[in-house]
């Protein structure tokens, strides 16, 4: 797809003499969408754990009691088939967006690039534009200039702590978090946490930006292989914009047949990854569409039509004109999209199914079975309810399998036949099957405990199987 | 890449290992006490351990962590140390980028 990189002319090395990026800033409809999609996930990313939703955090993976809240759900280890789903999901959604429309998420989604995004922009509300800041990087050090580096130092440090922090308030209650951080109560592993993903954030959005992307991101380099013909990909032009010819040059020529490119290097300035997109596709690009914007900007000042640096496909570049329908409707689409279609599915039906409480049996282990009063054979069971609603609940149990047989609530000892187990929580039980002596029965038989609810327009049932000892005949 | 910001060969080995040790140790983990509860797992151990939930998924993280990276950092180590004498290896090898 790309031409091997020795063929790439190092034309970066012109307008790039420092060994940092400084991407130049843009304005165009990209910039302002990619400036909304950051906006929106980072206000989701450090709002959420503030939002309440019943008396709780609404969105609280609550590590210490194993349940994940999220909103009027709760999630238990139980569930862990929706964890599993979750993440297959996550994957074919990654195939299937890069499929149809390349690296979107790289351009506006990734956290690598929000989180840089809005390191950015701390740095450019401090040290200014790029060319302001080239120089004052070259500058001698000067009052000025420390105070502007100690000042976007701050700025990054306590930006990356609240995001360590907000991290770890998805863990624990962040409330109580807050106010514990702020008169330095907060210890331990919360602490550990805190610095730990503070520190990552500050590495990967103030110092290796386009370098995680370039070098250390499995899915930049694979991405590839889920790219076809029909994959949209930022693109220049070649055919328009070649020859390329600047300045002077360029009036001189200017009988002669130029291309509309007036090798301005606007597009390499804007460019994150610090690349040359006139070189052709490269993986490093991540279709920021920095570069569109910013020749747009160019073309319009100069008099030409918009559009020499576009999203295109690679069969389009080569003169192909297929409908949006025609495109859309290849089998690698139609494959990614009828897998995500039965996996979503099956993951809402799961959780539309979802039994509101969960029975685990254990048989006693001291002793097979015991006499009890009157002469019947009794079998003891450990019996953990979990009730997985939002609601108490009570629970009746019945026993099947086994003629003659009852079954009855032990321990803890309370009156009636039905136990209570409050929201979200998990009762522990002894649960007593009684058989006289007189009835049929072989030493070991399959027996069905079922667990009733009580409460509620439509109680569940579960029904357990174990095994029911006897005395021998 | 002859870019002056270009990172030194064994800096970019770090950090690919570092990261992508990262990755998988944040699935392994979730995958592995979803399963397992870490302060049963304490219980079991072969001599008195006492450990809560937090410090179980923890250390359980920076154990997943560390161990892939280790295991990373000795693969790459093997892949790109000591040519066999006799044949010769692929041109530019790691170079090519598709
Ligand atoms: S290359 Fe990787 S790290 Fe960079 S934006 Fe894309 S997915 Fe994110
Ligand atoms: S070449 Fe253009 S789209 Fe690609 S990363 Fe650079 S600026 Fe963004």
């Amino acid at each position: 797809m790309s031409k091997p990189l020795q063929d790439i002319p190092v034309e970066v090395k012109l307008y790039e003499k420092s060994d940092k990026i400084y991407p130049r800033e843009t304005k165009g409809r990209f910039q302002r969408l990619r400036v909304a999609s950051v906006y929106a996930l980072l206000g989701l990313y450090y709002a959420l754990p503030w939002i309440n939703w019943d008396g709780r955090q609404a969105v609280l993976f609550d590590l210490p009691a194993r349940k994940f809240h999220i909103f009027f759900l709760t999630f238990w280890p139980q569930d862990f088939i929706f964890l599993t789903l979750l993440l297959i999901l996550a994957g074919l959604s990654l195939f299937f967006f890069t499929a149809i429309a390349g690296r979107v998420w790289c351009g506006y989604a990734c956290p690598q690039t929000v989180w840089t995004e809005a390191f950015i922009w701390m740095e450019r509300w401090v040290e200014g534009t790029r060319a302001q800041q080239m120089k004052l990087a070259s500058a001698p050090m000067s009052w000025e200039k420390a105070r502007k580096r100690v000042t976007k130092q701050v700025l990054w440090i306590s930006f990356a702590l609240f995001t360590g922090l907000t991290f770890v308030g998805y863990f624990q209650p962040i409330r109580g978090l807050v106010v514990d951080f702020a008169q330095f109560q907060v210890g331990g592993w919360a602490l550990f946490w805190v610095l730990f993903y503070g520190f990552a954030t500050y590495g990967n959005a103030g110092f290796m930006r386009e370098q995680v992307c370039k070098y250390m991101c499995p899915y930049a380099r694979f991405q590839s292989a889920m790219f076809d013909r029909d994959t949209l990909i930022v693109a220049y032009d070649t055919k328009r914009g070649e020859p390329r010819s600047r300045g002077k040059r360029r009036k001189e020529d200017a009988e002669s047949e130029l291309g509309d490119c007036i090798d301005c290097g606007i597009c390499v300035q804007v460019c994150p990854t610090g690349i040359d997109i006139r070189d052709g596709l490269q993986y490093e690009c991540i279709a920021c569409a920095a570069c569109i914007d910013g020749c747009d900007e160019v073309m319009t000042k100069v008099g030409l039509p918009t559009g020499l640096i576009k999203y295109s496909t690679e069969a389009q570049d080569q003169g192909a004109h297929k409908s949006l329908l025609q495109t859309l409707l290849r089998p690698r689409v139609i494959i990614y999209a009828t897998l995500l279609a039965v996996v979503f599915t099956g993951f809402i039906t799961a959780l539309v199914m979802r039994s509101s409480f969960q029975v685990d049996v254990l048989r006693d282990r001291n002793a097979f079975f015991r006499w009890a009063e009157n002469d019947t054979i009794e079998n003891s069971f450990q019996v953990r309810v979990m009730n997985k609603s939002q609601q108490d609940q009570s629970y009746i149990v019945t026993v099947h399998g086994l003629n003659q047989a009852q079954v009855v609530w032990a321990k803890p000892d309370l009156d009636g036949n039905s136990r209570v187990v409050p929201a979200g929580e998990i009762g522990e039980f002894t649960v007593l099957v009684q058989l006289p002596e007189n009835a049929e029965f072989k030493r070991s038989q399959v027996i069905q405990l079922g667990f009733e609810e009580t409460r509620g327009d439509k109680p569940e049932t579960v029904t357990e199987e174990t095994r029911f000892w006897g005395p021998k005949r | 890449m002859e870019q002056s910001r270009a990172p030194s060969k064994q800096m970019i080995r770090l950090g690919v290992v570092v990261w992508v040790s990262f990755l998988w140790a944040a699935i392994a983990t979730m995958l592995f006490f979803a399963t397992f509860d870490p302060e049963e797992l304490s219980q079991l151990a072969t001599f008195p351990m006492t450990l809560d939930r937090t410090s179980g998924y923890s250390i359980g993280f920076l154990l997943f962590w560390v161990l892939l990276m280790l295991n990373g950092w000795i693969v790459t180590w093997l892949l790109q140390s000591g040519k066999p004498s006799g044949d010769a290896l692929p041109a530019a090898e790691g170079e090519r980028h598709e």
